[in-house]
């Protein structure tokens, strides 16, 4: 990120973000107070929200200058997102939770093999492919939500509090599995949480306060 | 892939789906039939009647006059001298004429007294003779032939014995038991009125009013009959084909003009354009409603769709952070109201014809309307093709807030 600035319509926030680089196969922790733009950091690094100045270069293509439909066509075949709530299609099933993933990535026909594989890598049952993600546990819709970001084997893995509706045995159980699955990848992971005892399981520890050069502004 | 996404979502919203689909169902379904049953009215009231160039009947009115000669609905106010039929009958103009006389009906179908020259001149459809399915026209004076419909429903065959009853009801109080008529002949179905009539020899119709003596005596020594005894007095009209068609304004005058009886002749196609203009009113006042009910229920469904919009805002997030485009939840919008759209037309579809397949002998008896049950037409199809289209319009409305909700969502 070189010289970003973003401000939310009618909004007193205001991120500045002078330079900040991340490496292929690092893994961070960022984390920071509640409101203090985490996941607004995450919106802009995966293209749903473009800065207003500055450039973001994701995997050497200036991300932040490609058009919406390029942008979202590269989100979906390079970056994996896991957040912490709605993560799935109610209605769908597991499988087409997953596939409509690699349909949007132009990944048409997935390799009948793969699900299966991403699943036992999860160490989900494969019963649930047909199941509707309702009807899963919290901690199963985490596993799947996983298996849907990383189905297009992405480079990068977006990763914005998985671990609250977790309890702790739980918790730690997912974190090893992520981490496993990013190293076994090298898939290059930003994991936001505002629980500090997490950064145990990742490389290198970023505080949103630092990152950015947050200030309060005057309400338009 | 968004094809079956979008049928999973609208599934998903199990009662607001199902209401709005029976909403739209009622309104294509009320749509189509009245763009069917418009269609199929005018398609029934041209093929009618075929190659007559004037019917000639008591001054009462065109409408009248071919609403009881063509479409035995209503019944002749006055009757015409048969001296006028024979006048026309020797008329140079004139290559042909059928008498036609009505008053009497069997179990609720018309009777109607004619002559030989009813079944080689008769025409409907795009000239089509009447052709007889089974057995021959009447040769002696009770003798018959019944329409399809009536041998039908009735179950009639050749040789069957039938009673006719005085009036035009379906029950009646008066019937001439004592002169029952022997069917003859049936008649193949044309779609037409003709179906639905009972034809008798005008003798016949004279014979059957004899009072009881006489009518006695003419059964037992029918060969003795006195010729003055069935001389016919008077018709309710007469159909004619003339030599030249340029000869039929010039004789229409002339009819209208004959001093010797009250005569009117009417031009069958005039009275069947007029009487089409003036169902047109209502045929439009129903179109008009139709539109409106079927306008409503888009509404329900642009409705329907833009208050799910809040209820899918995660869902939209859910989409966007995986890749899908501001277009493409634009076009699952879309998407989902053609599917409920087009699945509401084909049910309607369906259902019509279900509806005209039970209902057609009751609206051929009951109002003379030959309803055919085939609403698989290109009509119909066109009629879905601009129903889908108006699905798009109103639709774009939710699908373009959807656009700006997809491309602002945020995590």
């Amino acid at each position: 990120m070189q010289s970003v600035s973003f401000t939310y319509p009618n909004s007193a926030i205001q991120i500045l973000v002078n330079d900040w680089q991340v490496k292929q196969g690092e893994r961070i922790f960022l984390h920071g107070k509640s409101g203090s733009g985490k996941t607004t950091l995450l919106n802009l690094l995966s293209g749903i929200l473009t800065p207003e100045q500055g450039s973001i270069t994701v995997l050497d293509q200036p991300f932040s200058a490609l058009s919406e439909s390029k942008r979202d066509r590269f989100r979906a075949r390079h970056i994996g997102v896991v957040f912490q709530q709605f993560n799935l299609v109610s209605h769908l099933s597991v499988a087409q939770n997953i596939q409509l993933a690699a349909h949007f990535a132009g990944n048409k026909s997935l390799d009948n093999a793969r699900l299966p594989s991403l699943l036992n890598a999860l160490q989900l049952p494969l019963d649930v492919l047909n199941k509707k993600a309702k009807q899963l546990s919290v901690g199963q819709q985490q596993r799947v939500a996983i298996a849907r970001a990383l189905v297009n084997e992405p480079e990068i893995l977006l990763v914005d509090e998985p671990t609250s509706a977790l309890d702790a045995d739980a918790r730690d159980a997912f974190m090893t599995l992520l981490i496993e699955l990013c190293e076994a990848h090298n898939t290059t992971l930003i994991f936001v949480s505002h629980d500090a005892a997490l950064s145990d399981y990742l490389t290198t520890r970023v505080s949103v306060e630092d990152l950015f050069n947050s200030m309060e502004t005057s309400s338009c | 892939m968004l094809m079956s996404f979008a049928i999973s979502s609208l599934k998903s919203r199990g009662k607001s789906l199902t209401l709005t689909f029976l909403s739209l169902l009622i309104s294509v379904s009320v749509l189509l039939s009245v763009e069917h049953v418009r269609l199929q009215a005018q398609a029934s009231f041209n093929r009618t009647v075929s190659d007559v160039d004037l019917i000639v009947g008591a001054p009462s009115g065109q409408l009248n006059l071919l609403l009881y000669s063509v479409f035995r609905m209503g019944s002749p106010t006055n009757s015409i001298d048969y001296a006028s039929y024979t006048m026309l009958q020797n008329h140079p103009q004139v290559s042909w004429a059928i008498p036609i006389s009505l008053g009497d009906s069997h179990k609720g179908y018309r009777v109607l007294g004619t002559t030989q020259a009813y079944f080689e001149h008769y025409k409907y459809g795009n000239k089509q003779p009447l052709t007889f399915a089974k057995g021959n026209p009447f040769s002696d004076t009770f003798g018959t032939v019944i329409g399809a419909d009536v041998a039908k429903t009735l179950n009639y065959k050749i040789g069957d014995n039938i009673v006719i009853a005085h009036g035009m009801g379906a029950v009646s109080f008066h019937n001439h038991d004592e002169s029952p008529f022997t069917i003859t002949g049936i008649l193949a179905p044309t779609g037409t009125p003709v179906d639905k009539t009972v034809h008798v020899s005008l003798a016949g119709i004279e014979a059957m009013h004899l009072p009881p003596a006489q009518l006695h005596a003419l059964l037992e020594h029918p060969e003795e009959a006195d010729a003055q005894l069935l001389k016919v007095d008077s018709v309710s009209a007469i159909m004619l084909g003339l030599t030249s068609k340029f000869a039929t304004f010039t004789l229409q005058r002339e009819l209208n003009n004959y001093p010797d009886d009250r005569l009117m002749a009417i031009l069958p196609g005039v009275a069947l354009t007029e009487m089409w203009q003036m169902m047109s009113s209502i045929e439009n006042l129903l179109r008009f409603i139709s539109l409106l009910i079927m306008l409503s229920s888009l509404f329900g469904l642009s409705t329907m769709l833009l208050a799910s919009m809040q209820q899918r805002e995660k869902e939209i997030a859910v989409l966007r952070i995986i890749g899908a485009s501001g277009g493409t939840i634009f076009r699952l919008i879309l998407t989902e109201a053609l599917l409920l759209s087009a699945a509401a037309s084909a049910t309607a579809l369906l259902l019509v014809f279900a509806v005209f397949t039970l209902t057609a002998d009751w609206l051929a008896s009951e109002y003379g309307m030959f309803i055919s049950a085939n609403v698989f037409n290109l009509h119909n199809l066109a009629v879905i093709g601009i129903i889908l289209g108006a699905t798009l319009i109103c639709s774009l409305v939710p699908a373009i807030d959807a656009y700006r909700g997809a491309i602002n969502q945020k995590l």
